[in-house]
């Protein structure tokens, strides 16, 4: 048999991922299935999200954290989202549900895939798994298998207890937000995981944002900390959940939460210059994160930041 | 032992390479830049041979050392051969490590069985396996791995009780494994296991199971593929060891493969590293 002796001599350069927040942007497709991680107010990769509007991506297929937040409503405001798989869209007393999605929803100018926080959880599992369905107890008797066909009610064959079969779901990017990576792909987060972990493995690629990059032997130093090994893609991007909070680095910044969600009720109301105009303040007329930092008030970060401690 | 092969004459740093290290390069040399390697446990073997082939020509293997759940890469860094997969030294190695649980229920195929129909698709992070290491206490020519035990006389279930089927049946759904055996001998290649741990490629390659199935049998003295019926084929045997010697101590009939041919005895380099760089202590060499 051929078998021939390995050598240095050739030996090929470990992949480095890193790339700028433009090009990351890039590989996502018009009609890709994209998982958004983070949960509710934190832990959002923001520079990816702002990036995708501008570019005016359409038709994507959006799966949430088990509590998205705002950032989902934003890309369905932005006309990126032809689904969305979600069990919760909101910011809990910023915005009781989301305004765009709301609006969507409420006019079918969205596909809303009824779900639940462990029934999605079972969907991500199966697919990270290798599976073609999980049982989940969640949802049996409720209007759920009735809104959503592809949860097929069954009895179990051990006990006979009633289940639903739901069958995997699968992604082509999830994008994770962290608070250090290396250059390899190795990401940690800087506070609470949320469903993250979960959320990466069950999509075929991972894209990460990073609030700052460090040696991989920093990443050595504690590898329990790893949430996500070997992602497809890192993007450096310090206070890169803003306006939402990063675990481990700063909290909510409020008022432009608050910014937001006033535009986002103007777009329910069909109050399009409003909207508009906060997408082109925001987003469309600023080329990329670092310019978007710039454009914040001096000392709003810091604050934020400072407030972590307080 | 009771065929032993050519050994080594004393852990140096010279001298001929013991069939621990034959069998370590040989697993090398097959593994490929960028593939997802899950290095088993009790087998510092395999240990070495991922090892060698990350320090060598493939530094992107994606590692999974041992049984604990951690990757690691140990391209630019000093290591030594541990003595089981669980020693918390290798810690300093790895970039993440996850609870145990985790790595067999997420050594999911990406896109399940449709996974096993085509190339090499995009995939999910966790799913760490293209290729793994299978021990059996038997082996037999169809590639059947047995690892329960050896039935007793009289209809007993067990005359010899094996250490148990571990994780080989579960990863073997999604990795391609290399069965090894550190006993070339009738008692260890059987015509028949008297128990299945794991399947050969047959099942494999009707389709029947999700996976693909062994691709080697691996010996202190040769190595057999499998021809198109899942026959167990010799494809080379290592110095010191004819295809006579092959035939006459294993417990099951084979052809020589159409590419039959002596190992290529490890080369100077990949000594080196082994011995260096990989295992100073001579664990190989033992």
């Amino acid at each position: 048999m051929k078998l021939d002796p390995i050598t240095r001599a050739n030996r090929p350069k470990r992949k480095e991922v890193l790339m700028g927040e433009e090009e990351a942007a890039a590989l996502i497709k018009d009609g890709d299935v994209v998982i958004v991680g983070g949960f509710g107010t934190v832990n959002h990769p923001m520079p990816i999200i702002r990036a995708l509007i501008r570019r005016r991506v359409r038709n994507l297929t959006v799966i949430g954290a088990a509590t998205a937040g705002l950032e989902l409503d934003m890309l369905i405001g932005a006309g990126c989202v032809k689904k969305v798989i979600a069990p919760y869209i909101g910011a809990e007393l910023h915005a009781p549900v989301g305004n765009c999605f709301r609006y969507a929803a409420e006019n079918d100018e969205v596909e809303v895939y009824e779900t639940t926080e462990y029934l999605l959880y079972s969907q991500l599992d199966a697919a990270a798994r290798g599976l073609g369905f999980l049982p989940w107890r969640g949802g049996v008797g409720t209007s759920l298998p009735e809104l959503n066909k592809d949860y097929v009610p069954f009895n179990d064959p051990i006990n006979g207890e009633p289940y639903l079969a739901v069958p995997a779901l699968h992604a082509d990017w999830a994008i994770i937000h962290v608070g250090q990576a290396d250059v390899y792909g190795n990401g940690q987060h800087g506070g609470a995981r949320f469903g993250d972990r979960l959320l990466s493995r069950a999509a075929e690629r991972v894209m990460l944002t990073a609030e700052r990059i460090v040696p991989n032997a920093e990443i050595r130093k504690d590898p329990f900390k790893t949430s996500v090994a070997y992602a497809d893609v890192v993007v450096e991007a310090p206070y890169g959940s803003h306006p939402f909070a990063s675990h481990g680095f700063y909290v909510e910044d409020e008022d432009m939460i608050a910014e937001y969600v006033a535009a986002s009720v103007a777009y329910r109301k069909r109050d399009m210059a409003a909207w508009n105009a906060y997408l082109d303040r925001w987003i469309n007329n600023v080329p990329n994160h670092q310019e978007y930092l710039k454009k914040l008030d001096a000392g709003r970060i810091a604050h934020l930041v400072n407030a972590i401690h307080a | 032992m009771k065929n032993p092969a050519p050994q080594a004459s004393a852990a140096t740093a010279t001298g001929d390479p013991s069939w621990k290290e034959r069998m370590a390069v040989a697993l090398a040399r097959d593994i490929v830049d960028g593939e997802r390697i899950i290095s088993g446990a009790h087998t510092e073997i395999s240990f070495a041979a991922a090892m060698l082939a990350q320090k060598m020509h493939a530094p992107n293997i994606k590692l999974q050392l041992g049984g604990t759940c951690f990757l690691v890469n140990v391209i630019d860094l000093k290591v030594q051969l541990p003595k089981t997969s669980t020693d918390y030294r290798m810690l300093r190695w790895a970039e993440i490590a996850y609870d145990h649980m985790e790595t067999f229920m997420y050594f999911g195929a990406p896109g399940g069985r449709a996974y096993y129909k085509g190339g090499r698709p995009p995939t999910n992070k966790y799913y760490v396996g293209d290729k793994f290491f299978a021990g059996g206490i038997q082996v037999d020519g169809n590639g059947n791995a047995n690892m329960i035990g050896i039935k007793g006389k009289d209809g007993r279930k067990f005359g010899f009780r094996g250490p148990g089927t571990v994780g080989i049946a579960d990863i073997v759904t999604v990795a391609t494994p290399y069965i090894f055996v550190t006993h070339h001998d009738k008692r260890t290649l059987v015509d028949r296991v008297d128990y299945i741990s794991m399947h050969g490629p047959n099942g494999w390659r009707d389709n029947k199971y999700p996976g693909h199935g062994p691709k080697w049998i691996i010996t202190p003295r040769a190595i057999f593929t499998f021809d198109k019926s899942g026959k167990a084929q010799l494809a080379a045997t290592f110095a010191g060891t004819s295809a006579e010697w092959v035939r006459d101590n294993t417990g099951f009939s084979f052809a020589l493969a159409p590419d039959f041919s002596e190992a290529q005895e490890p080369t100077e380099e990949e000594l080196s590293v082994l011995r260096g760089e990989i295992d100073p202590d001579g664990v190989l060499r033992h």
